[in-house]
């Protein structure tokens, strides 16, 4: 076997060695997520192919299971208009990276009202909050905080956001930590 | 029953997986990323692919792809990262590793692709070729390249590199 063959065999191995294995769990849950997204989506297509109104109360909410041991959103004042799949109420915008995922996956904030955000990255990874406009990143990029390695908190002050949907995600994993932003 | 069949498969392959994925897209955090949602996909197509012959390339595969978009991306990322002077997550590996996943990621994806189907996860020609979509004779030319440019870099012998190629 040439040298070549073995410093990259060897330096896989190492990297192997090193990795922490992901509950198999979060896969099959992020698995099934995708699964209720994608039938979500092949309903409204559907229905926008048969010619009905749709509006998006009539989607299946998408409100990804928070694991256990993670702190209660606080409530606060502003409320939602029910049927979203977020919180009904603006949150205490806690936001928690644990194990490449983020908790929760839906925020509400308030319209027209910076707010502080407090992140909580547990990970012994660099992570980071980008937010942009609607339902994913090829939106216009309305924050991006900075990425930093935990287990660390840091308070990001986020700016007054327009009502609407926005979509989050963390730069540096963007397909396993994604979350949706209503601001009401 | 399903799903313990997959964790199983899961739990047997994910670090196999990673390594190589890692050389192949040179970044820990990207090659994570792009296996646990390959993984998640596999997951719900589990009653298909376990009849498959080699899952595990399935998810290969995927995970292949994934990385391939996520590069249209890199350089959102690299702006964040940079700003803030965040160490790279492969910061706890060996400095022998960490050269030689510098100097894969100075090659062009297109080599580093070829070199890490065929020399760590050893397929033959034919097959990285198959799997790539790739005449065979571009996967030779790819695999010569490669392996000249890495030799240089890692401060190899490139004629005994050459030889055993």
């Amino acid at each position: 076997m040439d040298e070549l063959t073995v410093r990259l065999q060897r330096a896989a191995a190492e990297v192997a060695e090193r990795a922490i294995l992901p509950a198999p769990d979060d896969i099959l849950r992020r698995g099934r997520r995708q699964r209720r997204r994608h039938a979500a989506g092949a309903v409204l297509l559907a229905m926008a192919l048969a010619g009905a109104v749709v509006t998006v109360p009539l989607l299946r909410p998408w409100q990804p299971a928070a694991p256990t041991g993670m702190p209660p959103a606080t409530p606060s004042t502003s409320t939602l208009a029910p049927g979203h799949g977020c919180p009904a109420r603006a949150t205490s915008a806690q936001l928690i990276a644990n194990n490449i995922a983020f908790h929760p996956a839906c925020l509400a904030a308030v319209a027209g009202k910076p707010f502080t955000l407090t992140f909580d990255n547990q990970d012994r990874v660099p992570h980071n909050l980008a937010i942009f406009q609607g339902s994913n990143a090829e939106g216009a990029n309305v924050f991006r905080g900075q990425v930093f390695r935990g287990p660390r908190v840091v308070e990001e002050q986020v700016p007054a956001l327009k009502a609407g949907d926005y979509f989050f995600h963390c730069d540096v994993h963007p397909h396993a930590m994604q979350g949706k932003l209503v601001v009401r | 029953m399903a799903d313990e069949e997959f964790s199983a498969f899961y739990a047997a392959t994910y670090q196999r997986l990673l390594g190589q994925l890692v050389l192949l897209c040179g970044d820990r955090a990207e090659a994570e990323d792009a296996l646990q949602e390959a993984f998640a996909r596999a997951s719900v197509r589990w009653h298909r692919l376990r009849s498959y012959e080699a899952p595990e390339a399935w998810v290969r595969r995927v995970a292949l792809n994934l990385t391939r978009m996520a590069a249209r991306r890199l350089r959102r990322r690299t702006a964040a990262l940079l700003r803030l002077g965040s160490a790279p997550a492969a910061a706890e590996l060996s400095a022998e590793t960490i050269d030689l996943l510098i100097a894969l990621r100075a090659l062009p994806v297109a080599q580093r692709q070829v070199l890490v189907l065929h020399h760590l996860v050893g397929l033959p020609v034919a097959e990285v070729a198959r799997e790539l979509h790739l005449p065979v004779g571009t996967v030779k030319t790819r695999l010569a390249r490669g392996r000249r440019a890495l030799a240089r870099r890692l401060a190899l012998d490139p004629e005994e590199v050459a030889r055993n190629g």
